[in-house]
């Protein structure tokens, strides 16, 4: 690829499948379809949003992408290095530029270490370092992100949830990593804590250049944060594109529906919109045609034959929907 | 005529390290069919209002005020006397779909419970009536289900046999404690739409508990912000977003990402943390992260004062936060 050399992540067909137990002893196991061939690049000191539903593949990806599980198929690179396939001891030297944020802040930092140990942790990846440097580092690191020196003594149980997320944005920080996976790392928070952080990661960003892989549910959210956007339904990436031109166009009828239905403050009434029946179904089967045709106002017979692929509809701007021009021209109809 | 009269309601929690006063003089009424919105984050006391209303408060804690219900108070009344009123006259819908349903029981078992209990419906009817509910809420295949334990159904359907037990006695007010908060937009969607044509046609009201202005601003008629146990402002809800007044409320909905604000705006924040429950600072309790605070506001609580007709505000400096906008506030 001409490009890879600036793609900070490349990600190409990652596949992955789990299995089921047997239903019974005749019966060939059934699979969760979680992922069916994940294809993107994030580029240096962007910041890359991933949304959908639960049930979408979200976070497999990001566990893949973080070589965290192994996968079936496909590549993950990470400043050109492929990650899949490598073993533990291989992937080791490599952490260091890719680190992770989770969702929950009270689960995600171990309770028995004061927060100088849990941020240095990572730093075991780095192989030895001195005692002062190691101090430095920590000190430097918890000061970006707005916590003080003498808090390293503290555990974290003395902290409250927006400040335990910034001891995880900082463990993340550490290494000097090139990419940081945050999965849903807001959503525990509330709503004055979810900006002060969310205004720490733009302001990490603009300061240390780090590329972010952003998964949320909110889509204001990834709005306010994100370069660029994917939206996944069931394993698949179903549109693409810069942040301004997917939420001012979305050419996926599922996008569309996506963003109809994120509540509005200051409407007083509800917005007369298409609503979506049904739940996220089909994990567990392969099907012919498009993923979206069960829940899907617009479906035709060809939805149910033929599977749509990302088709470029803009510059940047790819959705895989047989009718996305359609869509785009008339907007949703019954 | 008026349903819900609660007048100076306080609740105290005690806890191993001291009384945590989680509401403290709250003052608000409901008519018949009426919906208001109870907004605030964590700790701002509206999961305890709605617990106290309702009568389940941990036993540890002491209510104080009055709660008039139909005309009576239900403070006065005794835990049987709470036990016909609950679930009967008034019910309620949990946050979590996943754990306020009981894993061991059926789905039937559990929406016909109430019926049993409360209307004492024969076994055949009981069924009947459930089978009628479910299929009210739009579970699909509902005579199927009532088989079914909680575990089989996904988490939007759970929140659907939680309304469907919530609505079987035909309540007077259903209470909704961020019933979507753990589910999906679209699944939130359709839970909101189901729960306002259900108010809608029997004439319920509704007090509808969420930290999402959105979610509250689509779907009540009143809101009332909460902060530190008290409300701070309350006004009704087709004006309340342009007429934001409480340096709270403003900084609460200027920190909220918005669809559509784009990237080159900056969320504002509100610096600081919550206050305490156990040691709230004199005065009023948002004293150490209002940009308007003077030495006034550390020394005396201020009262709800009324600013427009409904709209009440409590804050010593209403002239100035009413001029101000939350750009020129949180900056």
């Amino acid at each position: 690829m001409s490009d890879a050399p600036e793609a900070v992540l490349q990600v190409r067909d990652l596949v992955r499948h789990y299995r089921l137990p047997r239903e019974s002893l005749f019966k060939p196991p059934g699979h969760v379809f979680a992922l069916n061939g994940v294809s993107f690049d994030i580029q240096k000191g962007k910041s890359f949003g991933i949304v959908g539903e639960s049930g979408c593949g979200k976070s497999t990806l990001a566990r893949n992408v973080m070589a965290l599980e192994e996968t079936d198929a496909g590549s993950v690179k990470i400043l050109g290095n492929e990650v899949m396939g490598r073993s533990f001891d291989q992937l080791r030297p490599l952490r260091q530029h890719f680190q992770m944020v989770f969702q929950d802040p009270y689960g995600s930092l171990d309770p028995h270490h004061d927060v100088g140990w849990i941020v240095a942790e990572p730093l075991a990846a780095l192989g030895p370092i001195t005692q002062e440097e190691r101090q430095r580092r920590v000190t430097e690191v918890l000061e970006s992100v707005g916590l003080k020196q003498r808090d390293a003594r503290k555990y974290p149980h003395e902290f409250s949830g927006g400040q335990r997320q910034r001891i995880a944005i900082a463990r993340a920080l550490i290494t000097h990593p090139e990419l940081i996976v945050a999965d849903e790392p807001v959503s525990a928070l509330d709503v004055s804590v979810q900006a002060q952080v969310l205004n720490l990661l733009k302001e990490l960003q603009e300061k240390f250049g780090v590329t972010y892989m952003f998964i949320s549910h909110d889509l204001a959210v990834v709005e306010y944060l994100c370069d660029e956007v994917a939206v996944m339904y069931l394993g698949e990436i179903v549109e693409k594109g810069r942040t301004e031109d997917l939420f001012a166009a979305p050419a996926h009828p599922y996008t569309r529906i996506l963003l109809d239905a994120v509540p509005q403050p200051g409407s007083g009434k509800k917005r007369e919109r298409i609503k979506l029946a049904g739940n996220v179904t089909g994990q567990t089967e392969q099907r012919r045609g498009c993923a979206f045709q069960d829940r899907c106002p617009m479906m035709r017979d060809v939805c149910r034959r033929e599977r749509p692929t990302l088709a470029e509809i803009g510059p940047d701007h790819t959705a895989a929907c047989h009718f996305s021009d359609e869509l785009l021209k008339n907007g949703l109809e019954n | 005529m008026t349903l819900l009269n609660v007048t100076d309601l306080s609740v105290t929690l005690s806890t191993a390290d001291g009384a945590a006063r989680a509401v403290r003089d709250l003052n608000f009424s409901l008519e018949k069919g009426q919906t208001l919105g109870i907004v605030g984050e964590s700790g701002c006391g509206k999961s305890m209002t709605a617990l106290a209303l309702m009568g389940l408060l941990p036993e540890k804690s002491k209510t104080d005020g009055t709660i008039k219900f139909n005309n009576e108070d239900l403070l006065q009344k005794s835990e049987a006397e709470m036990c016909n009123l609950r679930g009967n006259r008034m019910a309620m819908i949990f946050q979590e779909p996943m754990t306020s349903l009981n894993p061991v029981h059926t789905v039937g078992r559990q929406v016909m419970e109430p019926l049993r209990l409360h209307k004492n419906m024969s076994k055949a009817d009981a069924v009947a009536e459930a089978i009628k509910l479910l299929d009210r809420v739009g579970i699909p295949n509902a005579s199927e289900r009532l088989g079914n334990y909680p575990h089989q159904l996904s988490g939007g359907q759970r929140q659907r046999v939680m309304i469907a037990l919530a609505l079987s006695c035909a309540p007077d007010i259903l209470i909704a404690d961020e019933p979507t908060t753990a589910l999906d937009v679209t699944i939130q969607d359709q839970i909101l739409e189901l729960i306002q044509s259900l108010v809608r046609e029997e004439g319920m009201s509704l007090i509808l508990i969420s930290h999402d202005l959105g979610v509250i601003s689509e779907n009540t008629e009143r809101i009332m912000v909460m902060y530190g146990g008290a409300a701070v402002e309350t006004g009704p809800t087709e004006t309340f977003f342009d007429a934001l007044t409480h340096p709270y409320s403003q900084g609460l909905f200027a920190a909220m990402p918005k669809l559509g604000m784009g990237r080159t705006s900056r969320l504002m924040t509100i610096p600081g943390v919550v206050p305490d429950l156990i040691n709230l600072p004199t005065g009023c309790t948002f004293t150490d992260r209002c940009p308007l605070a003077t030495a006034e506001c550390a020394k005396t609580t201020p009262p709800l004062r009324q600013l427009t007709a409904g709209h009440q505000v409590a804050c010593h400096h209403l002239e100035e936060a009413r001029e101000k906008r939350p750009e020129e506030l949180f900056a």
